[in-house]
């Protein structure tokens, strides 16, 4: 996976330049936001989102004007999601500031493997109405390069008209199917292109949710180490 | 002699490109020098195929069933359909798979082209890190990618004329004794 010092250092700029303008306000001086929770207390108006350590501002058109990444987006994915060998249960939240709302929303994936067919049961929740739209893959985590799509699932999505959990379940029978390699690589399951519409915009957000890493054997089954 | 290439042309004929009747060798390998998904493969069309994995199991998937035959056991374990994934061998024999045409779910955009007489040289970039670039040559015969190479691997598909009577033997097996829907409303 590839994280940039530039971005980072990008990301810090615009922390400070949020942090600076509280600052001008009276506030006290706070360091700069390492985490999207940080981020969400020291965010300027207008519409943003942030996932995964990456924020996403957009203009007054819906378009994005900014993607930065928080220190949080450089760390490597926590372990103690594996609950086995074949069991993986991540959850992230996306926090994001639409039309004047806000939103903090539990995204989580559990990935369970049968030899090179992954299940996925995948979902969100939300105290407010609004519809996340997401898609899925299986990608290749490259060391010093850029990831690999092997696999696209169809996408995946809840409602915006109420409230509660939404989900989503691709069964190891389904669609992915023996979808995952067998050459020994580490690979892991992206919830990506996530967009969040409340009935009037749509914000397209940058970052994503994923797994912990799986490595596929030739000829036994994958396994999460 | 290289000439400037209709890109445009080239994409909407590779996006509409279906196989038929495809034999090839495989070969990917990565860049820390191991060696990645490599053997046969027999398309007779996009929804029939045979991948011989060397080393690993042959996957045999017709539109509405599968096998998955291991190398060591020769155990056959038959499961649903095996939707085409969008990597080699299958992404470089049905194009529209590759990631490469700049759309929401690809990695690669197509920065630029030339062609020789019978080949394309398509130079992609990262629709993540713009600051990698990844190739792709494209028989404009067949549309066909004989060869991907990106910062971590590169893939190789070689076709061949000739009928590989065994692998198209196994697709048909399958196709005549797997659980067909037809024959169970019989």
């Amino acid at each position: 996976m590839v994280r940039t010092v530039a971005a980072v250092i990008a990301g810090l700029a615009l922390a400070l330049s949020d942090t600076a303008s509280a600052s001008a306000q009276g506030t006290a001086q706070v360091s700069p936001p390492s985490t999207c929770a940080e981020y969400a207390g020291v965010a300027a108006p207008g519409d943003w989102a942030c996932v995964n350590g990456t924020i996403t501002r957009y203009s007054p058109t819906g378009a994005i004007s900014s993607v930065t990444e928080l220190p949080e987006a450089a760390a490597a994915v926590s372990p103690l999601a594996v609950v086995d060998s074949y069991t993986s249960n991540v959850t992230e939240e996306v926090l994001a500031s639409l039309n004047g709302v806000g939103y903090r929303i539990p995204v989580s994936v559990k990935t369970r493997l049968y030899n090179h067919s992954p299940r996925l049961t995948m979902g969100y929740s939300s105290s407010k109405a609004v519809s996340l739209i997401w898609s899925v893959r299986v990608r290749r985590d490259n060391n010093l390069a850029p990831d690999d799509t092997v696999f696209t699932f169809p996408d995946a999505y809840g409602s915006y008209t109420r409230v509660g959990l939404f989900t989503a379940t691709e069964g190891e029978r389904g669609d992915g199917y023996n979808s995952l390699p067998y050459d020994g690589k580490r690979y892991f399951i992206d919830l990506y292109n996530l967009r969040l519409y409340d009935g009037k915009s749509t914000l397209n957000i940058q970052g994503s949710v994923q797994s912990d890493r799986m490595t596929c054997y030739k000829t036994v089954s994958c396994k999460f180490n | 002699m290289s000439r400037p290439l209709q890109l445009g042309d080239l994409i909407q004929a590779m996006l509409a490109s279906r196989p038929s009747g495809v034999n090839a060798n495989f070969e990917t390998t990565y860049v820390d020098g191991s060696r990645g998904e490599s053997g046969r493969c027999y398309f007779q069309t996009a929804g029939s195929w045979v991948v011989e994995i060397e080393d690993g199991p042959t996957l045999i998937s017709t539109e509405w069933a599968s096998l998955t035959v291991t190398k060591d056991s020769h155990v056959a374990t038959p499961g649903p359909r095996i939707r085409p994934p969008s990597r080699p061998p299958w992404s470089m024999v049905i194009p529209s798979l590759a990631p490469i045409f700049g759309r929401p779910t690809d990695d690669w955009y197509i920065h630029r082209g030339q062609n020789s007489s019978r080949t394309a040289t398509l130079v992609l970039e990262s629709l993540a890190h713009p600051d990698a670039q990844a190739q792709a040559l494209v028989d404009l015969d067949h549309l066909f990618i004989l060869e991907l190479r990106t910062p971590s691997w590169a893939s190789r598909l070689d076709p061949y004329q000739t009928i590989r009577d065994d692998l198209k033997a196994q697709l048909q097996t399958v196709t005549q004794h797997v659980w067909n829907p037809d024959q169970q409303d019989v």
